[in-house]
């Protein structure tokens, strides 16, 4: 008489090395795929804040909103091309870039006469 | 229903007609994706909704790394699936098991020892799985697949003795 194990092995229908390799790739990966899901979230928070649809961030940004559907899932491996105009359109800082951009602006306000030595001095620090 | 061996020949999963993928990949994706943990968050009431997203991030991050220990390690599925039923005791070959995290379970069928079926999993925030509409889904596709077993010559340990002992009364 076949056994409980045996009788279950004749129903099962493949073997799914797929699953083991997401695995083990996505535990590899772990490092930047916390920083895009942290991404993601800021992104869908910043949406919402602004009271925008993942449409339209698609349109501002000229990229399909598959892709942007994409990216606020949170395991996208995002390129600086897309980071720094994810940043410029919806205005959240994403890159340390954003932090010396609005020092520049500040300083602009506080010393118009002297912007180019302020932003170089911004810049160095 | 197709069942795939997923790890170490030893754990398997159902894959349902109307998925892509089997459902330990399912709840993988689901509890890594920022977009249905904070709908999943709006939905159900959560004030800090960032915290939650990244607590469940990280035990699903937890469970990555149990799944690839127990595979190299060859360590016993019942280091991480227990019985549904808290009060269950002795073998029981079709036992309804869950795997938990904090927040996270995954509901599996023991068909034997160090040998589990995953039949789903859910984010459980409720203390009865017949509290939350998904957790109560989940109940349900365990009592379902059960019955795939069952219908398929896959006996629970009581059923089978029993009807043993039926047979040799009537001898």
């Amino acid at each position: 008489m076949k056994t409980n194990r045996e009788k279950f092995l004749a129903l099962v229908s493949e073997v799914d090395n797929k699953t083991e390799e997401q695995n083990n790739w996505r535990i590899a990966n772990r490092a930047w795929l916390r920083v895009s899901f942290d991404i993601a979230f800021d992104i869908l928070e910043r949406l919402d804040d602004l009271g925008w649809t993942q449409k339209a961030l698609a349109q501002k940004m000229g990229v399909s909103p598959q892709y942007v559907n994409k990216m606020v899932r949170g395991s996208e491996n995002f390129t600086l091309e897309t980071l720094l105009k994810l940043q410029t359109i919806l205005d959240m800082p994403i890159l340390a870039s954003y932090a010396k951009e609005k020092n520049k602006v500040q300083f602009t306000a506080v010393y118009p006469n002297n912007v180019e030595n302020m932003s170089i001095a911004a810049e160095s620090e | 229903m197709k069942i795939v061996s997923i790890f170490a020949e030893k754990l398997y999963a159902c894959q349902y007609k109307e998925e892509t993928h089997n459902e330990f990949e399912r709840l993988m994706y689901l509890w890594t994706d920022a977009v249905y943990l904070r709908e999943y968050a709006n939905q159900n009431g959560i004030e800090d909704k960032r915290r939650f997203v990244n607590e469940i991030r990280q035990d699903a991050e937890y469970i990555e790394n149990l799944m690839a220990t127990m595979t190299q390690r060859n360590q016993p599925l019942e280091s991480f699936f227990k019985p549904l039923n808290n009060l269950e005791s002795g073998v029981k070959v079709l036992s309804l098991q869950k795997g938990r995290r904090y927040k996270l379970r995954i509901y599996a069928i023991k068909i034997d020892k160090d040998l589990c079926v995953i039949t789903g999993g859910a984010i459980k925030l409720v203390f009865k799985m017949s509290d939350h509409p998904d957790t109560q889904r989940e109940k349900d596709k365990l009592e379902t697949a059960k019955a795939f077993f069952k219908r398929n010559g896959i006996f629970d340990n009581d059923s089978f003795y029993e009807l043993l002992n039926e047979n040799d009364e009537n001898e």
